[in-house]
């Protein structure tokens, strides 16, 4: 039993929940199918996702207790979101529930399945995030659809949920595009080490520059591709997760908020909500400063400006100053924080599991489990994700490794 | 190389829609028809919305007045699109969040009636804090684009 006393004087009673598995499908899935030629069904997908997932957990299918479905109406080609379903097991008469928050699908599912065991229903919850971009013939037909239809729908699309941010950014901080193209080439230098990126090879800040204007002041190269792969996580009770591991990696806190569905509200200067979810998930895991207490951190960046606008909004620098803590190397592989070493969404954006993915890169961190791209010894992390209409919502987790710190 | 068509299913669905108006929706859309922007107002707190909204959203009780809006409007960001996307118009154009009068909410809209006629030289025109006009489309039929588009304000 943990009891939670935060700062908004919320006291809880809650069972302690750990991460016993991260993982995805396989390597070679992680690309645009459509020019590769490698294509899964969502069945094999989301198949090879849960084996490989149960692989790194090292549990059976048969330990799972629940399972939770997340992605995006439209994205699985029918409006019944959960057309996976046979692949969770559902044979054995586990229950599943669909998660629909758009971009933070992932966090909220992941939110969800440490609800479900905090509170004691269940010791493992499995956690499957779809690779939701690949069957809709254009993603824009979909993402339309999640404008306000009335107001917004004639007049945005989804680039533009980005270029807005971005374009006001620029506007208050005299941020240049020099400084998006240096945050977008740190982020495909880390991608290089990452065998699950889309975008796998290093771009120059020239190059970054050069390449194509899509919607000002997002070119080609400062915006995610349009990729495929799932991911998946198991999160398990405690008395579970001693079972299976050594030095256990606990979710500390977990939190989302909420904006609102008219995008009329945003004045697009940063994210004030995030700011607000950040205080509130720091003050549940005790975190007085980011900066010193957290050593690894993965965000939801598909349009690069969004990573130096993090690095204010969860308090690693005052506002306006995400360039210059960018070009302090604090954020780099080698730096005091990493922030984003899988290459974020900028390099691998596989829809729905890109939100989830940064749990799963969170996790996989603390695990030693990162491959090429593991950094330094990290005991505590933090996952970010973002979406539906112009940011809708934002999810946080904390993750930290039992003894670390 | 592998033929792409073999590992592919092309089909589509046909989804049709009818949604209702509720009386604010209905209210603002009519509005434009006539050329007139209308807000809704939360008296007690003196919050005004456009597009109108039924209630206050910080203290979740109705809005109550109808107030007709100075056709002037602020740019809060704004962005010029290069490519052609599904269901948008032919590049370049500039769309926008724009601040109606001292409405909570803004309004998205396109911007036009640039002197440039290249987009490098559109984001130069443009910045956020700009003020702008509605121009009207001389057929309404009460929709969002019975404004053509927003412009500058000479």
């Amino acid at each position: 039993m943990a009891f939670l006393f935060s700062e908004r004087g919320r006291v809880s009673v809650a069972r302690n929940v750990g991460v016993v598995g991260a993982g995805y499908s396989d390597p070679e899935t992680f690309t645009d199918f459509r020019e590769a030629g490698v294509t899964r069904s969502k069945e094999e997908l989301a198949y090879s996702t849960i084996t490989n997932t149960l692989e790194n957990a090292d549990v059976d299918m048969s330990a799972i207790d629940a399972t939770i479905f997340t992605t995006v109406d439209g994205f699985e080609a029918t409006n019944r979101i959960e057309r996976t379903i046979d692949m969770f097991g559902q044979s054995r008469n586990i229950p599943l529930i669909s998660i629909n928050t758009g971009g933070t699908g992932g966090g909220s599912a992941f939110k969800a399945a440490y609800e479900q065991i905090a509170a004691g229903q269940y010791d493992m919850v499995l956690v499957y995030a779809s690779g939701s971009f690949d069957s809709a013939v254009e993603g824009q037909q979909i993402m339309n659809t999640a404008a306000p239809p009335l107001y917004e729908k004639p007049i945005i699309s989804a680039i533009h949920m980005g270029a807005l941010y971005a374009s006001k950014y620029m506007d208050v901080h005299d941020v240049t595009e020099e400084d998006l193209a240096l945050t977008a080439a740190k982020n495909y230098e880390s991608a290089s080490n990452n065998p699950w990126a889309h975008r796998d090879k290093p771009y120059s800040v020239e190059e970054i520059m050069n390449s194509e204007m899509v919607a000002w002041p997002l070119r080609r190269l400062l915006t995610c591709p349009v990729s495929s792969g799932g991911g998946a996580m198991i999160l398990a009770s405690e008395e579970k997760v001693r079972e299976s591991m050594d030095e256990p990696v606990w979710v500390d806190a977990t939190e989302s908020i909420t904006n609102t569905f008219l995008s009329g509200y945003r004045t697009y200067e940063n994210f004030p909500r995030l700011e607000t979810l950040a205080e509130r998930v720091y003050g549940d895991a005790g975190i007085d400063n980011p900066e010193s207490d957290i050593d690894y951190v993965e965000t939801f960046n598909p349009y690069i400006a969004f990573e130096l606008m993090q690095y204010e909004d969860l308090g690693f620098c005052e506002s306006g100053e995400g360039p210059e803590y960018l070009r302090s190397g604090i954020t780099e592989a080698d730096g005091d924080v990493p922030w984003n070493m899988s290459g974020g969404v900028l390099c691998t954006n596989s829809g729905i599991c890109a939100s989830l993915s940064r749990h799963i890169e969170v996790a996989l961190q603390l695990m030693g489990d990162a491959g090429d791209r593991q950094v330094d010894d990290p005991g505590v992390g933090l996952a970010h994700s973002w979406g539906s209409n112009l940011g809708q919502f934002h999810t946080l987790a904390v993750m930290s490794r039992e003894g670390a710190n | 190389m592998t033929d792409y068509d073999t590992y592919q299913k092309e089909f589509r669905w046909e989804l049709d829609f009818s949604l209702n108006l509720g009386d604010a929706d209905r209210k603002f859309f009519e509005g434009l028809q006539e050329k007139r922007i209308l807000g809704k107002k939360h008296t007690d707190s003196g919050r005004v919305f456009v597009p109108p909204q039924p209630y206050d959203d910080r203290t979740f009780t109705a809005t109550d007045e109808w107030v007709e809006m100075e056709q002037k409007g602020v740019i809060e960001s704004y962005t010029v699109t290069f490519r052609q996307f599904r269901n948008m118009p032919e590049p370049p154009y500039v769309n926008g969040a724009i601040r109606i009068g001292d409405s909570e909410t803004c309004l998205l809209h396109f911007i036009g009636g640039l002197d440039a006629d290249d987009p490098e030289a559109m984001i130069e025109e443009i910045s956020s804090g700009m003020t702008v006009e509605p121009v009207w489309s001389d057929e309404r039929d009460g929709d969002i684009l019975d404004i053509k588009h927003f412009e500058p304000v000479e």
